[in-house]
């Protein structure tokens, strides 16, 4: 969407911000992974959190992270899958944001996965210029660090979608998929693992690779969602751990655009 | 989480979401509402009121032939006026609806003036002379008419309260009218019933003359006379008979031939004794002369003629008695054969000839006893005899007659049940016909009295207490009814937009809908986060949406100018309308 912009900011060096704790017990993470930085505005645009100053904005996400974490950690879980029952209901830019405010607390660190390999978004919102991703590692065996991009957030890491896929249901399903869901599960016991899922109705991806993650949390997009697919998503996911759903785009108290 | 009841705040979320529809339709037909309200033509009401007075001397005294209710005449006048040519007559005198006529039929048109007419009675309360009970009673209508120019208004209703009263009295004197025409057509043909009856009367009682009951009487005396003559008249012939067989007996004793005696002194005999003397004479002349003897000659020759005198009647006898045999012989044969049998046909013959005979030797006989009797005795007895005979024939046809008459008496008698029960019934009609003509012809009188009520305006009466006047003001359209009701509509019209949109599309619009659905609440909700670009884009289009307002609201303006009607008449029409009311 702002490539051109992106490839501007990308260039400039002073844009990149590097703040990696050495105290952190992921720090070597951060030495095999790249770092790549986007503009404020930028993230402003899409709507990141980051690139907001502290308010209602990032209070909302704080609000579902808090939410969130307490059910995962009470039930010990920790990979997420955010999906939606229809398109454009911001699943991408939910999971990006609770990936932040997830890695904004001091204990955690988060790995947001971009399983949607039909529309992936997760770095066009972020400003990233991934080489390889996700299609590249199912594909053709690409180092994974080579492919996880360290958007300059502390604890943060992107495994970005790579090409878009055809095949894309069976490949998530595949049991090198599978053998790096478990891996990525269990390397770091304190990482929270979130995949961005394509909708739940109109792509079978979700609703396949669903069994290999610990609960799903869905997106409801206010005055676009209809009741019916709400209802209709309920019924397929009844046998898979909800973590429950979350109130997109509520308009009773909507944000103005304000300069800053 | 349990609170899933949709509160006023949803209901407030809901019109904002859908803003858009609620505010369409209501500005839509609050403007059409107002249009209408102002565009609409008015109509002017010019009303007549017409009191309906009794009649003036109490209908104690004359009753009136015409006794429909106040309220039937009112609907049946009605009617009446409004007929087409009446109609077509007025809206041709006064040119009503000019431009209608060009492009409407008759009918329509028509239609459109009969709905405008309006006649509504006017009831009061009252309570029944005769029954006591209260009812309601017409006393007075209205008679209005509407129109969109006042003048044309007050004088259309001018020219059918005319109508209605000159109806009104036209109905009135017509009915009473008719009621004696009726009437007296009717008495005319009961008189000539009674005359017809009457002279049918005159006819059977001619005819019926003896049989009638009230001669039946006098028949049945008159019989009895006549028996008592009858019973009379046998004791009269019984003494004529006796009298009858007397003087016959005293007859047979007496010679008719009275003993005549000659110049000597000697009787003269009659014939029979000379013929018995001259016979005892006969033979002693014989005896003493020979038959050449002038004096045996002489006395032979008288002897044969006295003989012939006397015994004239021997011959008839004989040829009688003849007669009798063949005819019995006669009536023998023709019980064994025909009237052509040859015996028969002599038979027949014989006893012509006989007959023929017994007239000639009648004729004979009665030249032979040509000598009358001249015994005076004899001659009285058989005067006498003679006198009696006459009387027992005049006995005889006087009873005869007396038979006759009773016989027809009787036969009266026998009829006169039969004719009395005609008789009756003739009598029972003309009763009661004259009965019917008498009733009639009171009533006819009556009706003529009431015909005079009529025609000189002392009946029943419509009378125009407050003519139609020139209207002032408008009655309708009520046009802050219609703007009101316009707005209460265009309020209902946007609220059922929003209600039916929020019915179709049932998106998910706020945490409660997803609880209600799912039974949890949602983890969060993410506010609606406006972008820069959303931002200018809502700015721009507001913008746009306020540029294209005007301009539609400029140019319905204008459209409305030109094609409804000028602004500047709209504008004063508008100022009246809120200055009215």
């Amino acid at each position: 969407m702002n490539s051109i912009e992106t490839i501007i900011e990308k260039t400039n060096p002073l844009a990149n911000k590097t703040k990696a704790l050495p105290e952190d017990s992921e720090q070597f993470l951060y030495s095999q992974t790249r770092i790549q930085a986007s503009t404020k505005k930028h993230l402003q645009e899409n709507r990141i959190v980051s690139g907001f100053k502290p308010g209602p904005w990032l209070e909302s996400y704080k609000m579902l992270r808090t939410r969130c974490l307490q059910i995962m950690d009470t039930n010990n879980w920790t990979t997420l899958a955010i999906t939606s029952s229809g398109n454009k209901a911001g699943n991408s830019l939910t999971a990006a944001n609770l990936a932040i405010s997830i890695s904004m607390e001091l204990d955690r660190s988060v790995l947001l996965v971009d399983a949607n390999l039909h529309n992936p978004s997760i770095c066009k919102l972020f400003g990233l210029e991934p080489e390889a991703g996700l299609s590249d590692y199912l594909l053709h065996d690409t180092p994974l660090k080579e492919i996880l991009i360290n958007p300059d957030m502390d604890r943060l890491v992107i495994l970005p979608a790579g090409k878009e896929m055809i095949n894309a249901t069976e490949m998530l399903r595949s049991p090198k998929m599978i053998r790096l869901v478990s891996e990525l599960k269990n390397r770091y016991p304190s990482r929270i693992v979130i995949f961005d899922m394509p909708p739940l109705l109109s792509q079978a991806d979700t609703l396949g690779f669903s069994p290999y993650v610990d609960c799903v949390l869905l997106i409801v997009d206010e005055g676009h969602t209809k009741t019916d697919e709400l209802k209709r998503a309920a019924t397929l996911l009844k046998d898979i751990n909800v973590l429950g759903t979350v109130l997109n785009k509520a308009s009773n108290n909507k944000i103005k655009y304000q300069d800053n | 989480m349990e609170n899933q009841a949709i509160d006023i705040k949803d209901y407030l979320n809901i019109v904002k979401r859908r803003s858009k529809y609620l505010l369409i339709p209501f500005v839509v037909v609050s403007i059409l509402s107002i249009v209408l309200a102002v565009a609409l033509p008015s109509v002017y009401r010019s009303i007549a009121t017409i009191l309906i007075e009794e009649q003036e001397i109490p209908s104690d005294l004359v009753r009136s032939t015409v006794t429909t209710f106040a309220d039937q005449r009112i609907q049946v006048i009605t009617q009446r006026i409004m007929t087409r040519a009446n109609l077509m007559d007025i809206i041709q005198k006064f040119d009503l609806y000019p431009d209608a006529r060009k492009s409407k039929s008759e009918e329509r048109i028509l239609e459109k003036m009969r709905k405008r007419i309006v006649v509504e009675p006017i009831s009061a309360n009252v309570i029944d002379k005769r029954s006591g009970q209260p009812s309601m009673a017409t006393i007075a209508f209205t008679l209005t008419f509407d129109d969109n120019a006042p003048a044309i208004a007050q004088k259309v209703a001018n020219e059918l309260t005319s109508l209605f009263l000159k109806e009104n009295i036209k109905s009135r004197t017509e009915s009473a009218e008719n009621a004696t025409l009726f009437l007296s057509e009717e008495s005319r043909r009961l008189k000539d019933k009674i005359e017809e009856i009457q002279s049918q009367f005159a006819t059977f009682k001619e005819k019926n003359l003896n049989q009638l009951p009230q001669i039946s009487q006098l028949n049945q005396q008159e019989l009895t006379t006549l028996g008592s003559q009858l019973l009379n008249l046998d004791s009269q012939e019984r003494s004529l008979h006796e009298r009858q067989f007397y003087l016959e007996g005293e007859l047979a004793q007496i010679d008719p031939h009275a003993l005549a005696t000659n110049a000597t002194g000697n009787r003269v005999f009659d014939t029979r004794d000379r013929l018995k003397v001259l016979e005892a004479e006969y033979p002693s002349l014989l005896a003493r002369y020979s038959e050449n003897h002038p004096d045996v000659i002489k006395t032979k020759r008288e002897i044969d003629s006295l003989k012939i005198e006397i015994g004239g009647n021997t011959n008839i006898n004989k040829l009688n008695a003849e007669l009798t045999n063949k005819k019995a012989e006669l009536a023998l044969i023709l019980k064994q054969y025909s009237g052509k049998h040859p015996d028969v046909l002599k038979l027949q013959k014989q006893i012509t000839t006989i007959q023929q005979a017994m007239v000639t030797a009648h004729e004979t006989a009665e030249s032979n006893t040509s000598v009358t009797p001249d015994n005076p005795a004899y001659i009285t007895l058989n005067a006498q005899l003679q006198s009696i005979q006459a009387d027992m024939g005049s006995l005889g046809f006087t009873r005869k007659e007396l038979n006759q008459k009773m016989e027809n008496l009787r036969t009266s008698l026998r009829q006169a049940p039969l004719v009395e029960k005609e008789y009756n019934d003739l009598i029972q009609e003309l009763d009661n016909t004259n009965l019917r003509y008498r009733e009639v012809s009171a009533r006819e009188m009556e009706a003529q009295i009431s015909q005079q009520l009529e025609v000189q305006r002392k009946g029943e009466r419509f009378t125009l207490i407050d003519p139609p006047q020139e209207p002032l003001e408008p009655v309708s359209p009520n046009r802050m009814a219609i703007i009101f009701l316009g707005f209460v509509f265009a309020i209902a019209s946007g609220f059922g937009c929003v209600f039916l949109v929020e019915m179709m599309g049932s998106t998910i619009n706020n945490e409660k809908t997803i609880a209600s659905i799912l039974g949890v609440l949602p983890l969060a909700s993410i506010p609606y986060l406006e972008s820069r670009e959303e931002s200018e884009t809502i700015a721009k289009r507001r913008f746009i949406m306020v540029i294209c307002t005007l301009i539609t609201i400029t140019l319905a303006i204008i459209a409305f100018h030109f094609i409804v009607m000028p602004l500047d008449v709209f504008w004063f029409k508008l100022l009246r309308v809120i200055g009215a009311n």
